[in-house]
């Protein structure tokens, strides 16, 4: 008897520090922009019209509520802080594994950059990765071994954050349940400079290859893939070396438009659209790169009414 | 394998979970294979030092015990000494030793480029512990794999405690005759890991960020002496968190398994002097010295002259065993001086008391006597601290004359790397440590108190015990995981 109370002690100690241990990883959690990821799984529909993946441009330029409410279109927003291509190619896998949606969208913004990943920024995309084959190779792929504990146990990286847990910690993720985040911080800004469209720069090798493996990864599953590149401004407005950045990552877009064609892919390069947006500088930016709700939902509706996200 | 790792974390429950239901014959060898393995973890090329080391002296117990004359034995007892200290010197001595030929005598004798094995300057002196006893006329382990065992024993195999044969092994000859744990084995030994980890990583990881701050950087000139004075507070609080907090990790995963093995310290800084300090701290070391070199140099036997000089060469070699560096021995050689001193004056002090007919045994006595026994032990550990002897001197220099009163209240103690949270922990930390030593010189029996409760109490304690550390421990990636201080030696 005494031995059968001890063993249920034993099972239930181990139980309740398991699910204390899980929730404390929940709350730990740096939730900035997070929750795409957690909330994928559960409420992307079936066979989806659209998922978006991509880096924050996405997810600041389009509202998949506003795209149900007012399109009927079932879309969930995949993108995450920092989603690299290399990343967002794995989220693309992870859609058409777990819900197989008719079209995937992928906002270009990253394929200027030569990383695999951005360190820190990188745990909202995986900490909340659903369990899937898609995860699994994305770990692989992407995380050192040493490394590889941290994504799996969050809490082992962000207890540290005892110091600065507020309200919003015990709470949801600030995004909706079609993974939609919108901001309603107003800043002023410019119209972002414009490059010449002959000026072309070609893709890091590094990333060619990942635009190669999601464009047959779509192709395989038989899943549309559009590409298309939001408008932004430098992050330091003022500065010079910011209005060059922002003309050479359009330089690179311009490649990709052509990388694109060569391989039978739509692409939309906004940035020549600007001036048919709609965006007001002075009341539509959350900060100088990415929209706020009021240039999210003309942009959202922009891409409708053009056609730009096939439907 | 670090006990604060996450592969110890892993490695434990399995090692105890194989433990528990292999067939009692086989426990030795099981416990030897995961001590072999736990070791090479760390490195699997040294692994062969210490199977050289458990060798040596296993080879020379046997014939030490089968020897016909006391002669022969005083042979190989020198032969395997030779032996041990030979290696360890090689590892551990070679390039300070070369070093210091080079600097005196201009000359050009290679350094060698080799690794530091984790823990050799422990088990080495276990084993060579084990061969003096057996000299002494202690008894012989004939089985090899138990005697292996003794050596390589994993909870204290890197950093100790130093253990001795009539303890150590005498449970491991125990362990294929009958079951050695218990309930009350088990659950003492979780409190005692739990209170290890709490040192270890609620305050001595958390006291060595503010510590590397001020003592990791070239420009320790630049904090004033109040900062450097915290800093070498910290430093004192640091270093016994860090070894105690190791040592009852080890104490409790070994007594899980119902194998207890000595304790180490006993509330060291709440001795009233230096004698007193070294009789607590370090204990298995201390005792080691005193068995195996104080003894034999003649102790106390020969006059006070003699004595003095003993004590002097103990603790010089003592400041040499806990680094390879000029300043280590220079500790070592303070705190003799100091133990030296203390002998010389407390007749003459006791005597003055008596005259004067002053009651020494109140509290306020004994406070005092413990605050300046701390303050002096933090003086020295400066030198065990600082990167060189000139390096030590300028601290000390500094915190004497550059303590200003204004650099209390400034915020003086939020610019060395820590924030105010960090430091309320801290604080709350030390209190509860403080109050657990002070039950503890009481002789209270703390781990009986918590023993004594129902299930339920011991339920919920653990369970608070763990949460508390996942969230207030320091460890993690964005954490550079401190090594564990005393692996060096």
């Amino acid at each position: 008897m005494k031995k059968t109370v001890n063993v249920i002690i034993f099972i239930l100690f181990n139980a309740l520090l398991f699910f204390t241990l899980i929730n404390l990883n929940y709350v730990f959690r740096n939730k900035e922009y997070e929750g795409a990821q957690d909330k994928f799984k559960k409420w992307c529909p079936e066979e989806a019209d659209i998922v978006f993946v991509g880096n924050s441009h996405q997810f600041c330029s389009i509202n998949t509520d506003l795209l149900y409410d007012e399109y009927g279109i079932e879309s969930f927003m995949l993108a995450t802080s920092g989603q690299t291509v290399p990343m967002s190619y794995y989220a693309a896998m992870e859609a058409i594994e777990l819900k197989h949606p008719k079209t995937i969208v992928f906002e270009v913004c990253y394929t200027a950059n030569d990383f695999r990943t951005l360190k820190g920024m990188d745990h909202c995309f995986f900490d909340g990765f659903p369990r899937c084959k898609a995860r699994k190779l994305a770990l692989e792929d992407l995380t050192e071994p040493e490394e590889r504990l941290y994504y799996l146990f969050p809490l082992g990286m962000f207890h540290s954050r005892w110091k600065e847990l507020s309200e919003a910690d015990f709470k949801d993720f600030p995004i909706s349940d079609r993974g939609s985040f919108v901001s309603d911080e107003v800043v002023d800004n410019y119209d972002p400079p414009i490059q010449d469209p002959d000026v072309k720069e070609a893709m890091p090798k590094e990333m060619e290859k990942y635009m190669e493996m999601l464009i047959d990864l779509c192709k395989a599953n038989d899943v549309k893939l559009i590409l298309y590149s939001a408008p932004f401004n430098g992050l330091y407005l003022y500065e010079d070396y910011a209005r060059e950045d922002v003309l050479w990552r359009q330089s690179i877009f311009n490649y990709v438009g052509d990388f694109a064609a060569e391989r039978g892919v739509e692409f939309h390069n906004l940035f020549y659209e600007y001036d048919k947006l709609g965006i007001n500088n002075d009341t539509d930016w959350m900060d100088t790169q990415h929209f706020n709700r009021k240039g999210q939902e003309k942009f959202t509706r922009y891409m409708m009414e053009s056609g730009y996200l096939g439907y | 394998m670090l006990f604060n790792s996450l592969s110890f974390l892993i490695f434990f429950p399995i090692c105890i979970a194989i433990y528990f239901v292999v067939p009692r014959k086989a426990r030795v060898y099981w416990l030897l294979v995961a001590s072999i393995c736990f070791y090479m973890c760390w490195n699997p090329v040294y692994v062969l030092l210490l199977i050289a080391s458990i060798v040596i002296t296993y080879v020379a117990g046997r014939l030490i015990d089968a020897a016909d004359s006391r002669k022969t034995g005083k042979i190989v007892l020198s032969l395997s000494i030779i032996l041990n200290f030979g290696i360890l010197f090689v590892f551990k001595y070679f390039n300070f030793f070369s070093d210091t030929i080079n600097k005196i005598a201009k000359a050009h004798v290679p350094r060698l480029d080799i690794l530091l094995p984790v823990g050799i300057s422990f088990y080495t002196f276990q084993a060579i512990g084990y061969v003096i006893d057996v000299y002494r006329g202690e008894k012989c382990e004939k089985n090899i794999a138990k005697y292996a065992l003794f050596v390589s024993f994993f909870p204290q195999l890197v950093a100790g405690p130093i253990e001795r044969s009539k303890n150590l092994l005498e449970r491991i000859n125990r362990l294929d005759k009958e079951n050695l744990y218990n309930a009350e084995d088990f659950l003492k030994g979780v409190y005692t890991m739990l209170y290890g980890y709490f040192m270890k990583m609620m305050m001595a990881d958390r006291l060595a960020i503010a510590v590397n701050h001020v003592f990791d950087t070239a420009e320790y000139s630049t904090y004033n002496g109040f900062q450097l004075a915290v800093g070498a507070v910290f430093f004192s609080l640091q270093i016994y968190c860090d070894f105690a907090g190791y040592t009852y990790i080890a104490i409790g995963a070994a007594r899980v398994m119902g194998i207890r093995i000595c304790d180490n310290f006993n509330t060291p800084y709440l001795s009233v002097g230096i004698r007193d300090f070294w009789d607590r701290w370090h204990m298995s070391l201390t005792t080691w010295f005193r068995d195996y070199l104080y003894f034999p140099l003649g102790g106390s036997r020969k006059g006070k002259v003699r004595k003095y000089v003993n004590i002097l060469i103990v603790f010089l070699v003592s400041g040499l065993w806990h680094g390879a560096a000029w300043h280590f021995v220079a500790w070592g050689l303070l705190h003799g001086i100091l133990r030296v001193g203390e002998e010389l004056i407390s007749g003459p002090v006791k005597k003055f008391f008596d005259r004067i007919k002053a009651d020494t045994t109140t509290f306020a006595v004994r406070l005092l006597r413990i605050s300046l026994n701390f303050i002096t032990v933090t003086i020295l550990w400066i030198f065990f601290r600082a990167e060189t002897i000139g390096q030590a001197v300028d601290i000390v220099k500094r915190i004497f004359t550059g303590i200003r009163l204004w650099q209390f209240f400034d915020g003086s103690l939020l610019l060395i790397g820590t924030d105010s949270k960090e430091l309320n922990v801290l604080f709350v930390c030390i209190l509860f440590m403080t109050v657990v030593d002070i039950l503890k010189k009481k002789g209270k029996d703390v781990l009986g108190l918590l023993y004594g409760q129902n299930r339920w109490f011991s339920f919920v304690t653990i369970y608070l015990a763990i949460v508390i550390l996942v969230i207030f421990g320091v460890y993690g990636a964005k954490y550079d995981a401190s090594q564990f201080i005393y692996f060096q030696f």
